[in-house]
């Protein structure tokens, strides 16, 4: 880095990482400055952006439960203990009868086959588009989860709620977060998911 | 062509054993099962609601209608 400015670098190209450095000049309360470095972590407070969508899901027809979205989370981006929250928004598109819901299930792989149900979104039953912000705060103890009811149909958890409170989740593999819309009350509806976004914290 | 093996209560997937048990639905009824599609249904187990379709086979058995998929767990 000597003798360049910081313009000339080589860009990251990727959000901070908790473990990347930058370097500061802390103050020694004095008038003066020490040279020393900080991590990501130090910056974001521990925080962890693990996901955030920047594309729109595929379209879903009728008659199907079916991916619309998903990602990777990458392994040993959580610790056995953390804590985090998933937001995820489905939209129905088309449909004048019949109901859909975004439901998002994980698995070691990128496919439905097996998958395990991570939530069920609430019901969809407006003829127009309609969105439905979804959101989930989940508490991961040694690798077993405590969230609300993965089966209960419903966009929050701001409420008294059934939970479920030993779901498997082992971030030490990579864990693939699949965002399905089902669509199966109807042949005409059509719906997808228009966003997503993971943010937690290791204890 | 992903296979599930059966044995009394559990089945074997993925080399993963999961004990089959109920889960509450979205009525509040304990069931074992649901069908999702034509194709899918979740099955309760005691690593959660795990969703299989018809690309599975079941001891090596492939089979066409969910509900005789379904039936051949248990």
């Amino acid at each position: 880095m000597a003798n360049k400015k910081i313009s000339e670098l080589t860009a990251k190209g990727a959000r901070l990482a908790a473990t990347d450095l930058v370097e500061i000049s802390e103050s020694d309360g004095a008038g003066g400055y020490v040279t020393k470095s900080v991590t990501g972590a130090n910056i974001t407070g521990g925080q962890i952006i693990a996901a955030v969508s920047n594309t729109v899901g595929t379209t879903i027809t009728g008659l199907t439960n079916a991916i619309s979205d998903s990602f990777l989370l990458p392994a040993n981006t959580f610790s056995s203990n953390c804590q985090f929250e998933l937001q995820w928004y489905p939209s129905r598109i088309v449909g004048s009868s019949g109901t859909t819901q975004g439901l998002v299930y994980i698995n070691s792989t990128n496919s439905l086959t097996g998958a395990t149900l991570f939530a069920t979104g609430g019901n969809m039953t407006l003829t127009t588009v309609s969105n439905n912000r979804c959101t989930r705060n989940v508490l991961i103890r040694s690798n077993i989860g405590t969230l609300a009811s993965t089966s209960g149909q419903t966009g929050s958890d701001y409420t008294s709620i059934l939970p479920t409170e030993n779901l498997p989740f082992d971030n030490s593999v990579g864990i693939y977060f699949l965002f399905v819309m089902n669509n199966v009350t109807n042949v005409l509806l059509q719906s997808r998911n228009v966003g997503y976004k993971l943010v937690g914290y290791n204890l | 062509m992903s296979n599930i093996k059966t044995s009394k209560g559990k089945i074997t997937f993925n080399k993963t054993e999961y004990v089959l048990q109920n889960f509450t639905n979205d009525s509040g009824e304990s069931v074992s099962y649901a069908l999702v599609s034509d194709s899918q249904v979740h099955i309760g187990t005691d690593k959660g609601i795990i969703l299989f379709d018809l690309s599975c086979t079941i001891n090596k058995e492939t089979f066409t209608d969910i509900n005789l998929f379904t039936a051949a767990l248990y």
